[in-house]
């Protein structure tokens, strides 16, 4: 059973050619078709912050994307499908997840992880449990924590000074001094973070488009931020509380990204409206938690595949609950009717 | 208070940062077995959180005596290993007289009673050198850890024995596995890269 | 009922039973322990292996010389009590003589006294088998057991760190991540994919040993009402046309089968059950039980042949 999602969708492009016109257009194929195209303006932004770098590690990670799947599916003898863009989706986001000055095999180990043991073998696009992306950047922490949260000041060009992000700040427990500090250089990640993460303008505009095409998959997003502020307020990770904290984990790390484009997965996403709000929320408040238990500075990508885990029990004791519901009601309506 | 907060905070890090089964491999197998028996969940996860928590408060209790603390690595896994079997027997002895229950219970028992994650306790108590409330934090937190991977690995075989878009190759063991491995590398953020560091 | 023919037991069929078929790792999904944590390296994973061969060995063939009257519950004991020494001896002579090795396995050596693998064998073969059997049935679950393990070694050890046996075979980026459980059940997971592939290649009829999936009870459908009348009509009538007594009791009393077909339902059930760990003589004859009324009631009917026969003969002693 699909997410209803692909059914109330504004025919903006045409994915197919006009010869494989005949094939399904699955929800997970429109989803990351335009996923890649939300994601083309942070590339955007990383070539213009890290330059040419950046532009090699990003058509690498596509490149490497592609080919994994063409190889991996043949070796593993599994149904393989490019036209539904989530190779080069996982190969992009993989790249903009990372420093701009990661080695080429820590990118290219990822996207190989991400498809070849997540995607590939557990069911493919349309129905794998877990969110490859995440479980590939979850491995490379796990692998070279040094290298993978080694980012750059911006604007070192080719020489690449190592820079303290936000997120190293939060996890020391150092708090940014709001006078001393302009807001729109956080805004527009004028700090060393991850490629794609930097300009959160852009992705706050990708969020504005994915609200445009998807009004159900974007109650995920905004739930998960919802729930992130609200820990982020209620159980601050520096001496300055309230707004200062706000700031600093809403545009810290990869909490945007992974609730533009985790959390909306269709492969997981729940179908119904209440239960995507409480999924996002659910998401967000272990995120945040691993926030603040976990070793390493950025650990979004292991709650969201705790969530991918967990959710689906939640949300099997839900309908029943909301099952339970219903006939009760029905039995008292009937009740009353009867009387 | 204090003690009750020291057990408290040594369990959630057994069942959360350092799940035994997901983070060290321990009990592995009989939690992916007994995950395909739904209905024997409780009664098993009963008997493991006993086991595992008066194991490792004997073995505890016991290297307080000074004889049995100044003993080997070899003595120590011989002593923690004779508490487990005779805590095995004496708990089977006594329910036989009391409550005569069935063979399939005693198959349970004897499979709760003896295996890897309860007999790890106490060893694993010894190297990072916990104190007594410590050790029935543990031995309580290796109890609920395992509940909790049952749990998750049970949800995880429904949906994979839903999924049709399965490759052939893929399906059964080998897609179990590689849902247990995603559990475990889930898990394995809260943890870092050391285990009892 | 046709008879169902048991397979004999020669020894080519247990080593291919217990190396590939029924894989303790890989597909019976027993001593993984050693498999996902320990066996990181090539040299910690010949250890463990050579240790699980000789627990194996000496369990088996202890059960089967003398445990086979013993319960149950005092049997787990004694392969517990057998690993315990064989476990506390090796770790004995390698504190003496080898404490690096020691620290290699840590304390996944004396772990495997509780090993899942050595117990289950012993119980779903050993003590109902011979000691010659038994014997072979240990090497072979051990050899399979061994070479799961070490595979899983040598290939962490090479992509972990690019050594083999601690030489540098190949200069690598190490994937670190693979020393953890995660990297074990990674490697198993393809393993056992490789495995398949192989049993689907060449030993089809053994295709279904790796499905693994939550255990469905089968549930009681109560008969249509026109098959218990017709039954029931069908036993009156043989109870006027012959003396003998009506043959079966209701599934509901387990034990007391005397049924044929009930039995080779039950004989059915045995050999599945020698081969789940986790299922016990008693839970054989409660599976036995629990076959639907239907069953049953089909069961009946075969046995006293068709309706037409019996009218015909009914017939027939009227008129005679």
């Amino acid at each position: 059973m699909y997410p209803l999602l692909y059914q109330n969708l504004p025919e903006v492009f045409s994915l197919a050619s006009k010869k494989n016109r005949r094939l399904r257009r699955t929800p997970g194929r429109v989803f990351h078709f335009d996923a890649l195209l939300m994601l083309v303006l942070p590339a955007v932004m990383a070539v213009y912050y890290y330059g040419w770098g950046a532009l090699a590690r990003i058509l690498v990670c596509m490149g490497a994307g592609v080919l994994c799947e063409l190889f991996g599916s043949v070796i593993l003898r599994c149904p393989r499908d490019l036209n539904d863009c989530s190779a080069l989706f996982i190969g992009l986001a993989t790249a903009l997840m990372l420093p701009a000055n990661i080695p080429y095999y820590v990118a290219l180990s990822g996207v190989a992880f991400s498809i070849v043991v997540v995607k590939l073998p557990l069911g493919g696009t349309e129905s794998v449990p877990f969110v490859p992306t995440a479980a590939g950047f979850a491995f490379m922490t796990l692998c070279w924590p040094e290298k993978v949260f080694c980012y750059p000041v911006i604007g070192t060009g080719g020489e690449y000074v190592q820079g303290l992000s936000l997120a190293g700040m939060l996890h020391q427990g150092t708090t940014i001094r709001p006078n001393l500090v302009n807001i729109l250089d956080v805004l527009i990640g004028n700090y060393p973070c991850p490629m794609g993460a930097t300009c959160i303008v852009v992705l706050l505009a990708g969020m504005v488009y994915m609200g445009v095409r998807y009004r159900r998959a974007i109650l995920n997003t905004l739930s998960f931020l919802l729930s992130c502020a609200l820990m982020a307020l209620l159980f601050p990770r520096v001496a300055k509380a309230g707004l200062t904290s706000l700031l600093m984990e809403m545009c810290s790390g990869m909490l945007i990204f992974a609730a533009l484009f985790f959390m909306t997965d269709p492969a997981i996403s729940p179908n119904k409206r209440s239960h995507r709000f409480l999924y996002g929320f659910f998401s967000g408040i272990v995120c945040m938690a691993l926030r603040h238990f976990s070793n390493f500075e950025e650990s979004v990508c292991f709650g969201v595949l705790i969530c991918n885990a967990v959710w689906p029990a939640v949300e099997i004791r839900l309908i029943r609950w909301e099952k339970k519901k219903k006939k009760a009601r029905k039995a008292a309506k009937e009740g009353v009717k009867n009387a | 208070m204090h003690n009750l907060y020291t057990l408290f905070q040594t369990a959630l890090y057994m069942i959360f940062v350092q799940n035994l089964v997901f983070s060290g491999g321990y009990g592995s197998s009989e939690a992916i077995r007994m995950s395909t028996k739904p209905k024997r969940f409780a009664v098993f996860a009963l008997m493991i959180s006993f086991y595992s928590t008066v194991t490792a408060l004997l073995c505890r209790l016991l290297d307080t005596v000074p004889q049995i603390s100044a003993l080997g690595s070899a003595e120590h896994i011989a002593v923690f290993g004779t508490v487990l079997l005779a805590l095995y027997y004496i708990s089977v002895l006594l329910l036989r007289v009391t409550v005569h229950p069935n063979r399939k219970f005693f198959n349970t028992l004897g499979v709760a009673a003896l295996n890897t994650l309860v007999f790890a306790v106490p060893l694993i108590n010894r190297q990072a050198g916990f104190t007594v409330m410590q050790c029935i934090g543990t031995g309580l937190g290796s109890g609920l850890s395992f509940i909790l991977a049952l749990f998750l690995v049970n949800v995880g075989l429904r949906r994979l024995e839903n999924n049709r878009d399965i490759p052939p190759v893929f399906r059964g063991t080998p897609a179990m596995f590689l849902y247990v491995a995603m559990l475990s590398l889930a898990f394995s953020g809260l943890s870092g890269r050391a285990l009892f560091a | 009922m046709p008879e169902k023919k048991r397979a004999v037991l020669t020894p080519k069929r247990i080593f291919t039973h217990g190396v590939i078929v029924k894989n303790p790792v890989l597909v019976q999904v027993i001593g993984l322990c050693p498999a996902v944590a320990a066996a990181a390296d090539l040299l910690s994973a010949a250890l463990l292996s050579a240790v699980l061969i000789v627990l194996m060995i000496l369990c088996e063939c202890t059960a089967s010389l003398f445990l086979k009257k013993a319960s149950r519950s005092l049997r787990v004991g004694i392969y517990f009590l057998i690993g315990l020494s064989v476990c506390v001896g090796c770790t004995y002579l390698l504190e003496q003589n080898l404490p690096e090795m020691l620290n290699l396995v840590g304390i996944y050596l004396p772990l495997m006294a509780a090993s899942s693998a050595v117990a289950l064998r012993s119980e779903n073969f050993a003590v109902k088998k011979s000691v010659h059997l038994s014997f072979l049935d240990a090497l072979a679950n051990g050899i399979g057991t061994a070479l799961v393990l070490m595979l899983c070694g040598a290939v962490r050890e090479l992509l972990g760190s690019g050594t083999l046996l601690e030489q540098k075979v190949f200069v690598t980026a190490p994937l670190r991540g693979l020393a953890m459980p995660f990297g074990g059940f990674i490697v198993l997971g393809f393993m056992a994919a490789i495995l398949k592939r192989f049993i689907s290649g060449r030993l089809t009829q053994y295709d279904a040993e790796m499905a693994f999936g939550i255990e469905k009870r089968k549930k009681k459908k109560p008969a249509p009402p026109a098959v218990r009348e017709r039954a029931a009509s069908v036993q009156t009538e043989q109870e006027q046309v012959s003396p003998t007594p009506p043959p079966a009791e209701p599934a509901e009393e387990p034990t007391q089968e005397s049924d044929d077909t009930v039995e080779s339902h039950a004989a059915d059930f045995y050999e599945q059950a020698s081969e789940d760990p986790e299922e016990d003589l008693g839970d054989v004859l409660f599976d036995a039980a629990d076959l639907s009324v239907q069953e049953e009631l089909d069961a009946i009917l075969d046995k006293i042949g068709s309706f037409e026969d019996i009218l015909a003969a009914a017939k027939e002693e009227d008129n005679a």
